[in-house]
């Protein structure tokens, strides 16, 4: 196990080694400019050329890359265009947000997703399994800008159940700055009022963001589950006499969630990317919005740094999936 | 007892979404809060700060030595500044400071800030220090005389509307030295020491109305009143500015009355908007002009006969009242509404039979192929559409290109396009940072990017930059503009309007054409 997990840790090393050399190659040699971004259309065309000597996209390529691999080797992210601040600081201000964010909406997911799928598997074509197909297309296949906005329009703006986008009410003051995560530091800090405030304005950007999770799972769930409850030992556990809330519970699902933690591990790693559109239209200061406007100034050391933390957080929930897999089935054993 | 628990803590969870923190609602009343795009915010330095939102914000924090009072947009006034004198040659001037005015800090603002604030815009040569620099500006060339009394010596005679125009740009925001030089430290660009640069991107040094309390990049900034401020103390306590990056939010926020102003409201949301009695749409003609640039240097884009048929040829009304929604007065200038000098005077309206004749004595009667190069963000991409569909009615057949702003403004700098699509706002409050772009092709902007070499119109708009009678300086920029409009590399296309969604509680808000000129003191609530 430790010998299986060592491996893993060499092999993730090299992989952002790589990620992180691509992708400065790639910022390099496309067609764009940096500096068009950086000094805007109107400034001069000296000003450009000094921008571009202050920045030091002057030097050749190999010289720019020495830099940042010098850089790299003592911590250093670089600094980003857009910010004026260490990448390395922003990625640790804009993650946790997202990271909350990911995480409540994944909970969402999970928690009516699975349900659902094992009630769609028993109550096969039933209305309810119906029911779960329209909610897994409408997860899927609807636009997320459209969706955030109709349940924006409906629950906030007609209803006025839940408030106003953003991460907090304007009159509150947030909590010290301790995880980044605003209901882990409320809980910190002991502030009720903040806490149940940042809840109140989760709610809707992971409710977005579940759904889209959800599809998935439940789907894969009623599949899997499907699978399991054709077997012999369902039959015998049921002839045995057992009660069916276990059958279903300790015998099928166990067995049946195997397929599903695969596709609840890709759907937390793609959460924790950070979305771009949710962000947007709920005001959420996440990752998501932080990167999408690298890429789109080519801010060179945010796009690397952003890339690599990507790249970082997918690769580690892949590896707890993976040890999740022996958890799951001890028939699984990882030795080399 | 586990069961107990999950009903405690369910009940709790409920309770808290059904009682939202009313507490606050008391102070709600002085805090002013605007729901705007920000995510452009780099720095808030005023050395550093070009950007749309970034200049706003500075305006509310540094006072200047001369600015423009809200809802005031023709000529900077006194400010820090109690007098000012010039040398007979025009060269050396000389102000002098208002005497026990005080920075944020207790600090009192003293010719040795102005010398500070104005040599480290030299030093840092960061994106606005041009504004100060074209004047030839050098640290040696900056001075203190006394306690109140700074000098600054220019390379040669400019005139005065420009120079003061630039004295009241942000990036000419008096900064308290001491501060500054507290907080500086040495970075990579800056290894002789950053004079409080990277400090001062988000905290603030400054004499202004308000003081920054806070900057998170896609997130908000707050803004607290300096009660004690020489002549404008705010009306609110603090302003919250929140990124709201989606003008539908900002529209349902407004009227839900979550925040006061809801910035850049598109025509079809103001249409809504005025149903609601609760709100105001507040309308300025802002300082920007929409553009179609034509590089003279390609096939028949060289003949001033087709660039005039091209200009008869733009469907000018279908881009203001379809694309636009009305959202935006059809211009003919290059001074724009709102300057001194604007001529309220259309040229060319649309008249495909003048364009057709036009080319026909080109000697293009069947039109040509070229292409045009625009911006992927609405409307940029509908307004060339509009222009295709136009230009192909007489035989210009125009492919467009549309590219990401890091391939479209190399490719225009290099001069590597046939037509552009563009806008220009200004750096400062003078028709000289419109003109010299425009006419003046020594300048190497617009004009040059057009290859439009036209010692004539460059002439006369150097010639303004050193005029010292105002009128005549502005009717030089006038004749420059009747020639550019005759043969120049442009189409113009119009002036957008700002309009913001205020609610009918607000006292004093002035949309201003340029988030320059944008004063937050004056607004009250009631």
């Amino acid at each position: 196990m430790v010998q299986y997990l060592a491996r893993r840790l060499v092999t993730l090393t090299i992989t952002l080694i790589g990620i992180m050399v691509i992708t400065f190659f790639i910022a390099l040699v496309v067609p764009l400019d940096p500096l068009a971004a950086i000094a805007g259309p109107q400034a001069p065309q000296e000003t450009v050329e000094r921008l571009r000597k202050l920045y030091g996209f002057d030097q050749p390529v190999y010289v720019q890359f020495g830099r940042y691999l010098y850089r790299l080797a003592h911590g250093d992210l670089g600094t980003s265009f857009q910010t004026g601040r260490p990448v390395l600081e922003d990625i640790l201000h804009f993650f946790p947000a997202t990271l909350e964010l990911a995480t409540l909406a994944l909970a969402i997911a999970i928690l009516v997703g699975i349900p659902l799928g094992v009630l769609s598997a028993v109550y096969r074509n039933s209305p309810l399994d119906h029911f779960s197909r329209v909610l897994s297309l409408v997860g899927v296949s609807m636009p997320v800008f459209w969706l955030g906005l109709v349940l924006m329009l409906i629950f906030y703006f007609k209803l006025g159940w839940l408030p106003e986008p953003g991460r907090l009410d304007i009159m509150l003051i947030d909590p010290p700055r301790v995880t980044g995560m605003l209901l882990i530091d409320a809980v910190i800090a002991g502030d009720g009022e903040v806490f149940w405030d940042g809840i109140r304005h989760m709610i809707l950007p992971a409710t977005v963001l579940g759904l889209f999770g959800l599809a998935g799972i439940a789907r894969i769930v009623r599949s899997s589950m499907l699978d399991v409850l054709s077997q012999e030992y369902i039959k015998t556990a049921r002839i045995k006499g057992l009660n069916e809330f276990l059958v279903l519970t300790r015998h099928a699902l166990r067995n049946a969630l195997v397929p599903t933690v695969t596709i609840i591990g890709l759907t937390y790693g793609g959460l924790l990317e950070g979305s771009v559109l949710t962000e947007t239209i709920f005001s959420w200061p996440g990752l998501g919005r932080y990167l999408a406007q690298a890429f789109l100034t080519l801010d060179l050391n945010a796009v690397v740094g952003g890339t690599m933390l990507v790249a970082l957080t997918f690769s580690l929930v892949n590896l707890a999936v993976d040890l999740l897999y022996a958890f799951l089935n001890p028939k699984i054993t990882y030795t080399e | 007892m586990r069961k107990q628990c999950v009903i405690f803590i369910t009940a709790l969870f409920l309770l808290g979404l059904i009682f939202s923190p009313a507490v606050f609602a008391a102070d709600r009343k002085e805090v002013l809060v605007l729901g705007m795009a920000t995510s452009d915010i780099i720095s808030l330095d005023p050395a550093k700060a070009f950007e749309f939102s970034g200049v706003g914000i500075i305006n509310q924090v540094y006072d200047k030595l001369l600015d423009f009072p809200a809802g005031k947009f023709d000529t900077p006034e006194l400010s820090l500044a109690e007098s000012w004198s010039v040398s007979d040659d025009g060269v050396v001037w000389k102000f002098k400071l208002k005497e026990g005015i005080k920075f944020h800090s207790g600090n009192e603002v003293t010719a040795e800030d102005a010398a500070y604030s104005f040599k480290r815009v030299v030093y840092l040569k960061d994106q606005p220090s041009f504004i100060l620099t074209q004047f030839g500006l050098t640290e040696d060339a900056i001075k203190v005389v006394d306690k109140y009394t700074v000098q600054i010596t220019l390379d040669k005679q400019y005139a005065q509307g420009i120079f003061f125009s630039c004295l009241s740009a942000g990036v000419a925001s008096i900064v308290d030295s001491k501060v500054a030089q507290q907080n500086e430290q040495k970075t990579d660009k800056y290894p002789n020491g950053d004079r409080g640069m990277t400090w001062l991107s988000r905290n603030s040094a400054g004499s202004g109305p308000f003081s920054l309390t806070k900057w998170e990049k896609n997130d908000r900034v707050i803004l607290d009143a300096n009660p004690k401020h020489f002549v404008h103390p705010p009306k609110v306590k603090r302003v919250v500015i929140k990124e709201i990056i989606e003008a539908t939010s900002r529209r349902l926020q407004v009227e839900k009355g979550d925040i006061d102003v809801a910035w850049e409201m598109f025509p079809d949301q103001v249409k809504e908007l005025e149903k609601n009695k609760d709100i105001q749409i507040a309308r300025i003609a802002a300082l920007q002009i929409w553009y179609m640039g034509m590089n003279v240097t390609k096939g028949p884009l060289a003949d001033a006969k087709v660039r005039k048929a091209i200009r008869y040829a733009i469907d000018y009304d279908g881009i203001i009242k379809d694309i636009m929604a009305g959202a935006g007065v059809q211009t003919n200038t290059f001074i724009p509404k709102g300057f001194a000098g604007y001529e309220d005077k259309i040229i060319y309206r649309t008249n495909l039979e003048k364009a057709k004749a036009l080319l026909k004595e080109a000697g293009y009667p069947n039109g040509f192929e070229t292409s045009m190069d625009h911006g992927d963000q609405t409307p940029y991409p509908e307004v060339a559409q509009v222009i295709q569909n136009a230009l192909g009615k007489v035989g210009i057949k125009v492919k467009l290109n549309k590219l990401i702003s890091a391939q479209l403004w190399p490719k225009y700098r290099a001069q590597k396009h046939e037509l552009i699509l563009a806008r220009w706002g200004p750096d400062y409050m003078d028709p000289h940072t419109n003109a010299q772009p425009f006419a003046d092709y020594k300048a190497k902007q617009l004009c040059w990017r057009n290859a439009f070499y036209n010692d004539k119109t460059s002439g006369l708009i150097q010639k303004a930059g050193v005029e010292m009678n105002n009128d005549k300086r502005i009717k030089l920029y006038q004749d420059a503009n009747a020639i550019i409009q005759e043969e120049g590399p442009y189409a113009f296309l119009f002036q957008p309007l700002y309009q913001h969604a205020v609610r009918n509680n607000l006292e004093n808000f002035y949309a201003a054409p340029t988030f320059g000129l944008w004063k937050l003191y004056s607004v009250g609530k009631k």
